[in-house]
């Protein structure tokens, strides 16, 4: 059964190489948002969370009910962010055309699932795992399929948001104070941005967050771990 | 070990000796923990791990239920949860069931109640009582929470072995750690081999319980032992990490059951009847996938054995010529040959069968012989996809 991948391990791995810390880093291939309307539509695409406790082997044990608070608070931090800037965000509502393998909208989820990951891997770790094509450039892109979707809702771009959170169980707090910390970190929170051009594919901006003190389970957190990642998107 | 395993290991000493070993497996199965841990339409509470895998697997389902990969037959998912509702009716609304067009010998049960029965499965069952077997052992995977017990075990196998590697490594015994973390690794699969024994007697339990022969359970295995001993590369087997117990062993353990459980072995099956209608449909895409994965000598098999079946025999000799012409091994073009010519007297031949000749016909150099198979496959499928390319063949000549 498929749990977790290769990659998510290789990332989780990777972010545990980062010093305990906040950073975010983000790629554009714009300065500003295109307005072709009055006002430029953001649809914000089905949050992609998950929360997860730290044992003190060093692996995660999902958390549903952490998972279902920390959507919640992050929506409705993103609902705010809204209403202070010019775009509108719009939800993307999950509805039945969803379980058919033939609905555009469901296969452009699962390809910036691939993207995504793809630019979490060869872009943000570019250090590690460069691509010789991608070398000193952002060009990644879903192709112009995604114009079914920026049709569907009437809106300009597509907004994904990724975050898995850990926080340490019990055991691992006690793992790290038996070996004075050499187990080195705690949870970690990884996540990103991603802005999708719904009239060519185009990702034109994408950030990354990694943050070792990130807390989405309170309210505060939420709106901090939101403001973090998307407080720099281009307007 | 405690008392009670030890006099069961004893017992098992003497039915080696020939003596009682039909009183011991059906004792076995009497004593196997073999009912569900929950009440139909069971959900985990909100906040244990077991929610928290769920949730995890709910997303996978939601993937799996937009992959194209799911068969999109309506009777034939139908027909499987109709399946299952047979096997068990008070728990099978619990049970969600994907027909999913992988062509290898697998099926999948998630701990939500997800079910997946793959495409090489449905191509080796030769029965309904042997697909039951499947469905059933499955069904214990998610009755007896498997996948949570997996996952605990392996949990706190890993926490524990944090603190011991750490003990031993602050005495100086670094290496001996690395060898306790191996043996727990070994504990990790071995959990999970017992789970697969557990899942196979349950199986065997249900499927005989809904009136199928448990005699057609060991076959499944009898034939996937055939298959890896023609197997060009054999299937890796690690002692250590494989997540199965042995093909053999399962066989044996089964043929214990049935014979425990009163079946004589020729008994039928209380069968729907729709096996072959259902199944039957996609029959043709079943033999081709598997083709096109080129284990030749495991197809070869497989062909054979429906040749046994003695039904569709125009479609089957059709694909022993198709297998025999991909491989291209000495003598494989006349055996293609002889398989397609013993196609087309057969009514259920596919047309395909005179393109093949006449490409065999191109190869050896028989151009009129070629020329004739093209048009007869032409007139026979005038809006055959490849009708340019064929029109192609006879025109170069």
């Amino acid at each position: 059964m498929r749990r977790i991948g290769l990659r998510y391990i290789i990332l989780y791995c990777l972010a545990f190489v980062v010093a305990a810390c906040s950073n975010t880093k983000d790629f554009s291939q714009i300065s500003a948002l295109e307005k072709r309307w009055d006002s430029v539509k953001i649809l914000l695409m089905p949050l992609d969370v998950e929360l997860s406790s730290l044992q003190a082997a060093g692996h995660t044990e999902p958390n549903a009910e952490w998972t279902t608070e920390a959507k919640a608070l992050m929506l409705s931090a993103i609902r705010n962010l809204g209403s202070n800037r010019d775009s509108a965000i719009l939800e993307y509502n999950i509805t039945q055309s969803d379980v058919s393998p033939t609905a555009p909208s469901v296969q452009i989820q699962k390809l910036h699932r691939s993207v995504g990951q793809s630019i979490l891997m060869h872009k943000v770790y570019e250090a590690t795992y460069e691509l010789p094509t991608k070398k000193g450039v952002f060009d990644w892109s879903l192709g112009p399929s995604v114009q079914a979707l920026g049709q569907e809702y009437n809106a300009d771009y597509a907004l994904f948001l990724f975050v898995r959170d850990s926080y340490s169980s019990a055991g691992r707090v006690a793992f790290n104070i038996v070996t004075l910390g050499w187990a080195n970190q705690g949870g970690q929170q990884i996540g990103f941005a991603s802005l999708v051009d719904l009239h060519t594919g185009n990702v034109v901006w994408f950030n990354f967050l990694h943050d070792s003190y990130g807390d989405v389970r309170s309210e505060k957190g939420a709106v901090a771990t939101v403001e973090n990642l998307l407080g720099e998107m281009p307007k | 070990m405690n008392r009670r395993h030890f006099v069961a290991g004893c017992t098992i000493c003497a039915a080696m000796a020939g003596f009682g070993r039909q009183m011991t497996l059906a004792n076995t199965l009497d004593r196997m923990k073999l009912t569900a841990e929950f009440a139909p339409g069971y959900r985990p509470d909100s906040s244990s791990l077991e929610a928290g895998i769920w949730q995890q697997v709910e997303d996978v389902e939601r993937n799996v239920k937009t992959s194209h990969l799911v068969m999109a037959d309506d009777d034939l998912r139908l027909y499987l949860a109709d399946l299952v509702c047979r096997l068990d009716s008070e728990y099978c609304r619990d049970f969600r069931v994907y027909p999913m067009r992988i062509p290898l010998f697998n099926a999948t049960m998630y701990p939500n109640g997800m079910m997946q029965v793959w495409s090489g499965l449905l191509l080796r069952v030769a029965n309904e009582a042997q697909l039951m077997t499947v469905l059933g052992h499955e069904m214990g995977h998610y009755m007896r929470r498997h996948t949570l017990k997996h996952y605990e075990s392996a949990s706190n196998t890993a926490n524990f072995l944090s603190f011991v590697g750490l003990g031993l490594a602050v005495g100086g015994l670094g290496e001996l750690a690395q060898a306790a973390q191996l043996a727990g690794m070994g504990l990790i699969f071995s959990h999970s081999r017992q789970n697969e024994r557990e899942a196979d007697a349950y199986g065997v339990k249900v499927m005989s319980g809904a009136g199928y022969n448990p005699w057609q359970a060991p076959k499944i295995w009898r034939r996937l032992i055939a298959e890896n001993e023609v197997a060009k590369h054999k299937r890796f087997r690690d002692p250590f990490y494989a997540s199965h117990p042995s093909e053999a062993e399962r066989v044996k353990n089964l043929e214990g059951y049935a014979q425990s459980l009163g079946f004589s072995e020729h008994q039928t099956s209380n069968d729907t009847g729709e096996f072959q209608k259902i199944i039957g449909k996609h029959r043709s895409m079943l033999i081709e996938d598997q083709l096109k994965l080129r284990q030749y000598n495991q197809t070869e098999l497989i062909l054979n054995w429906m040749m046994e079946e003695q039904t569709r025999l125009g479609e089957t000799q059709y694909y022993l010529g198709e297998l025999y012409r991909m491989r291209d091994e000495a003598g494989d073009q006349q055996r293609a040959q002889g398989h397609y010519a013993n196609a087309l007297q057969h009514t259920d031949t596919p047309f395909e069968a005179h393109r093949a000749l006449g490409i065999l016909h191109l190869k050896q150099g028989d151009k009129a012989k070629a020329n004739d198979a093209f048009q007869r496959y032409l007139q026979l499928k005038p809006e055959a996809s490849d009708r340019e390319m064929i029109l192609s063949y006879i025109g170069d000549q």
